[in-house]
């Protein structure tokens, strides 16, 4: 863009956000794994709570009877009703986040130190919150932190509140719909183009060798099939042929 | 850049995830209650001659490479017959998304949430259906991709977990005395299989391909194979009797599952869940196809097709809402099933000769 | 258009949120069920009084128990069990402050005495602050004088209700059922997990019944066959589970003991493991001394039936193949001298031990409860579908002189890790 020093890719789709440069570097095994837990840590960042809520407070039958025990007697005492603690503890997770990317490096420890332990630990001990509640919201926020790229990590944080809402009215049902609307959303959207859902839905097994696993270099030869490139063939960095020379 | 289309793998899931719908809790029951312990016989018979059917469907969309069944039909029959002749079709299409929507919230409400009142879910859903038909088939493509293997696998876990606790002698014996029976459950057998017609509207958005056919025989046969095996395994786990004191009994079954590890012993939660996402699918395809019907019946252009699907949104959640008692709604259900079977074993096959006729003669006409 | 549609969707989705929250109950505030015992009220036909010592004012609570009904008697007594939170997190989660209630029980037991089984849950309701919850029941208890009345009606409830699961596990108990429910156990919190743990050790000892659970149990009944319940007995501070309750249809007919389980199993192929002891043959003991006793340990076994329809009456014949190991010798000393010819010989004293124990165990059965809990009934109905509609209409009469031939065969695999 005018002024801007950095470069946009386009098209972009939603595999395309969940790759990141350091896959490359490492044994494919290991990148395969890192990215496999990117697509777990964009599903709990966004609905983490709200399965939560809707797990607690609509069906206790599906946890495991000593675990919903023990979540309910952690819960005991605590004035709020479940939705009203994760809203808190988002907020106040909002706040920090937000509070320690403007401020430099030595305060930003404070801010964690203070947000972390003096609200995380007090808050449990005054009994405002459930130590189970500090649990779910922390996971939530350390999944948004592994997205490779951060809007798609502020997304996340967006859709969290309606997806809690939903599950604070419709239980499991609520999240199924908002999954289905999202689901929707994500296959009608378009860029230049291109399927935003493109070689998720439909598959393009040619394609998935760089997108839900990241497949050994070899198989890298074939540029991505959705694109249509004129010339399937990648240009030759000389990596696959030192490969096949050794 | 190439136009977009469905590929012919898409027809598979399509059409697969429209037979297996709301249909799937009940199926068993309603075989047993027919043809006793040998449910399965007429439920697996029933399905080859919905591969019948459903080729002649197919063949005759293949006729009208760029038309979808009610537009064949208003072809065919000229604007006034062929309207006369769209109107059961329309009907059924329009009923059945609604009872469909009506019979998943009563079972949710069951099973789920006791005090929620039973419009609530009706609207949610309709609304979040709507808005995935809205953006059109090609969404509606992709979104059934994502969700089509998710339905399925829990299935296919819900009946190999049912394994441990079934007693394969509980079908035994096969068809003693009881022939009658099975061949009068063939027809009903066949009802089951409600969404093989559904091929007639996506047909004309898939790309040319050889293939397609295949695709389209492969998606009867996941829903034949998945209902055979769901009705056998529900029989060996209750047994006849007790699938008939079921009502639904594909919950009942994954209620009873024996899982000794912690983690999964609640299995039938999950699969009330992820149920959702299966008649989802199902339901999506219906209410396309309904709004097709109004597009082909009030000849609306096109463009305006999205807005069909906002004044579907009323009526829909009209009909679920005004249908009352509780449990005659299923009997209602497989009325209008029946009715629909008979619409697709005459209707489409005499559709098929009149234009093979038709053709012919022109051809001679035009040799002469 | 666009923006006047997207508004009313809008405005419908906001009205739908705004009047929400139907269902949702906090975790906290629900009471879990972990189990129900059910006993017959009055506990003793005539005494209509129920002096109870230990409650500090037995009128008082009685009344409380007592609910006015519509319709039908003061039938059934229901005890309902659910753990105590607020004592169960100072001891799981440790952070409380000091040491909690101290001595407190960590659950607390209701009774409820009326007709029928909703109306007494909902009663509950008037004397608990907390929604009961049944998704998380482990186990139903049922008194013997219940279960001689017949449990389809006590089990109609739980099949019914959506909340309900079928893998509860059901009991009977020859005293009081609440009285199991009182136990207190010494490695479980709350009696109700404890018993529900209990028959999970039926792959290891065969004097207990197998699992069984209410959808097994409601399938018996739908088809009208007859079956087998475990048997619970409590002291104070012990559970425990050995012999059967026998129900003919749905009414208890009589109990088997220890012994008898133990060969039941073994005719339904269910015996995943156990230990049998005899006594050596006279021939055997001719090389050894007397008085010996030689144990197999059993680990696996398999049985066949055959039905036999050929001639004037039908019979069985059911075939035992055990495969075990060579345990232990009590009085008889063989180290280093366990030859091949001495364990044939205890194979086939073991066989004949466990021929004996199924033949005397169907005898009993046959002719002193005439309940079909072996499902012979449905070997002949699956097997000879035939033959078995002449005779469906006169099984009853069959069934107690049925002819059931028995063969046993044991095969030793290993002696341990000495000769």
């Amino acid at each position: 863009m005018d002024g801007s020093p950095e470069a946009l890719i386009v098209p972009v789709t939603f595999p395309i956000l969940m790759q990141a440069s350091d896959d490359y570097f490492e044994n494919w095994i290991i990148a395969s794994v890192i990215r496999i837990s990117r697509y777990v840590a964009f599903f709990t960042s966004s609905i983490l709570p709200a399965l939560y809520i809707s797990t607690t407070s609509f069906h206790p039958g599906m946890l495991p009877t000593t675990l919903a025990l023990s979540i309910a007697a952690t819960r005991m005492g605590v004035p709020f009703p479940a939705i009203v603690e994760a809203i808190i503890m988002e907020f106040v997770l909002e706040l920090l986040q937000e509070a320690s990317i403007r401020l430099p490096k030595v305060i930003g420890e404070t801010v964690s130190i203070v947000g972390g332990l003096v609200i995380g630990q007090a808050a449990v001990e005054a009994g405002i919150v459930s130590p189970i509640m500090v649990i779910i919201i922390a996971f939530t926020a350390v999944s948004s932190f592994v997205l490779p790229n951060y809007s798609l990590g502020l997304a996340t944080r967006v859709i969290r509140i309606p997806f809690m809402i939903l599950a604070v009215t419709f239980g499991s049902f609520g999240i199924s719909v908002g999954l289905l609307w999202l689901l929707t959303y994500l296959c009608s959207l378009k860029s230049f183009g291109v399927r935003y859902m493109q070689s998720l839905s439909p598959y393009r097994f040619k394609d998935w060798k760089d997108t839900i696993i990241r497949a050994p270099v070899q198989f890298h030869s074939k540029r991505p099939e959705f694109l249509n490139p004129e010339d399937s063939q990648r240009q030759n960095l000389g990596i696959r042929r030192n490969f096949n020379e050794n | 850049m190439k136009t977009e289309r469905l590929s012919p793998s898409q027809i598979m899931t399509l059409t697969s995830a429209a037979i297996m719908g709301v249909d799937i809790l009940m199926v068993q029951n309603h075989m047993v209650s027919i043809a006793g312990r040998d449910g399965w016989i007429p439920l697996a018979l029933g399905g080859i001659l919905a591969g019948i059917s459903g080729t002649i469907i197919y063949y005759l969309a293949t006729l009208y490479p760029d038309k979808d069944l009610p537009q064949i039909m208003i072809h065919i029959g000229g604007k006034f017959l062929g309207r006369l002749l769209l109107i059961p079709g329309l009907m059924y299409m329009l009923l059945y998304t609604a009872l469909s929507f009506r019979i998943f919230a009563q079972v949710l409400k069951v099973f789920l949430f006791d005090r929620t009142p039973i419009y609530a879910i009706v609207i949610l859903m309709t609304l979040v259906t709507a808005y995935t038909v809205y953006q059109g088939i090609y969404v509606i493509g992709g979104v059934t991709y994502i969700l089509f293997p998710l339905g399925k696998i829990i299935i296919v876990i819900l009946i190999l977990l049912s394994l441990i606790i079934a007693d394969p002698s509980h079908i035994r014996p096969i068809l003693f005395e009881n022939t009658a029976q099975v061949v009068k459950a063939i027809i009903p057998g066949y009802q089951q299989y409600t969404g093989i017609c559904i091929i007639g509207y996506i047909l004309c958005y898939t790309q040319k391909d050889k293939g397609r056919f295949k695709w389209y025989l492969i998606a009867i046969g996941i829903a034949v194979v998945l209902y055979v095996a769901l009705t056998i395994i529900t029989i060996m786990v209750f047994s006849a009797p007790g699938v008939l004191s079921l009502i639904y009994p594909t919950l009942t079954l994954s209620k009873s599952i024996q899982f000794p590890t912690a983690f999964l012993e609640r299995f039938e939660s999950i699969t009330a869940v992820l149920w959702i996402g299966i008649a989802f699918e199902s339901i999506m395809m219906f209410f396309f196809a309904s709004v097709r019907n109004f597009v082909a019946f009030f000849n609306v252009k096109e463009k305006h097709q999205k807005y069909l699907v906002f004044v579907h949104v009323p009526i829909l959640i009209t009909i679920a809402l005004s249908v009352k008692l509780g449990h005659r709604i299923l009997e209602i259900f497989e009325l209008l099933k029946s009715a629909h079977s008979f619409y697709e074993l005459f209707i489409f096959p005499l559709l098929v000769v009149i234009t093979l006729i038709a053709r012919k003669r022109r051809q001679s006409n035009e040799a002469r | 258009m666009k923006r006047a549609s997207a508004i009313i969707l809008l405005v419908l989705l906001v009205a739908l949120f705004l009047t929400g929250c139907w269902d949702r109950i906090d975790i906290e505030s629900r009471a879990y069920i972990l189990g129900i015992a059910i006993d017959k009220y009055p506990p003793h036909p005539g005494e209509k009084e129920k002096n109870d010592s230990e409650a500090a004012s037995p009128q008082e609570e009685e009344k409380f128990e007592k609910m006015e009904l519509h319709a039908g008697d003061r039938k059934y007594a229901m005890t309902i069990q659910i753990p105590i939170l607020k004592k169960a997190q100072t001891v799981s989660a440790g952070t409380g402050s000091g040491g909690g209630g101290g001595e407190g029980s960590s659950t607390w037991e209701i009774t409820q005495i009326g007709s029928s089984f909703i109306s007494m849950n909902r009663e509950i309701l008037s004397r608990t602050n907390l929604i009961p919850y049944y998704e998380h029941l482990q186990v139903i208890i049922i008194s013997e004088d219940v279960a001689r009345q017949g449990i389809e009606d006590v089990l109609d409830f739980f099949v019914r209700d959506q909340e309900m699961r079928r893998r509860v596990k059901l009991f009977v108990s020859p005293g009081e059922a609440k009285s199991i429910l009182d136990v207190k156990p010494r490695t479980e919190d709350f009696s109700a997990m404890y018993l529900a743990h209990i028959p999970m050790n039926s792959t290891k000892n065969s004097r207990m019944v197998h699992e069984v659970d209410l959808g097994q149990v409601i399938n018996y009944i739908h088809q009208g066959y007859d079956f087998v319940l475990p048997r619970v007995e409590a002291t104070k501070d012990e559970i425990k589970t050995s012999g059967a309750a026998v129900f003919k249809k749905h009414k208890m007919v009589g109990w088997l003991s220890e012994l008898e389980v133990e060969a039941f199993k073994f005719i339904v192929n269910r015996f995943l493991g156990g230990i049998i002891v005899t006594e050596i043959s006279e021939e055997m003991a001719a090389e050894t001394g007397e008085n010996g006793l030689i144990s197999l340990e059993v680990l696996r076994t398999k049985t066949e039936i055959t039905p036999i329809t050929e001639g004037k009456n039908p019979s069985l014949r059911i075939d035992i193949k055990v495969e075990g190991n060579y345990a232990e010798e009590i009085n008889i000393h063989t180290h280093g001298r366990l030859r091949k010819e001495f364990l044939i010989k205890a194979e086939k004293q073991f066989a004949k031990e466990i021929e004996n124990l199924c033949k005397k165990t169907i005898r009993k059965v046959q002719q002193e409860y005439e309940a079909d809990i072996f499902h012979f009934e449905h070997i002949f109905r699956t097997k000879k579908p035939a033959y078995w509609k002449q005779v469906e209409k006169h099984w009853e009469v069959i069934f107690p002189e049925l002819e059931v031939d028995v063969n046993v065969e044991v095969e030793i695999v290993l002696t341990g890790i000495i000769k």
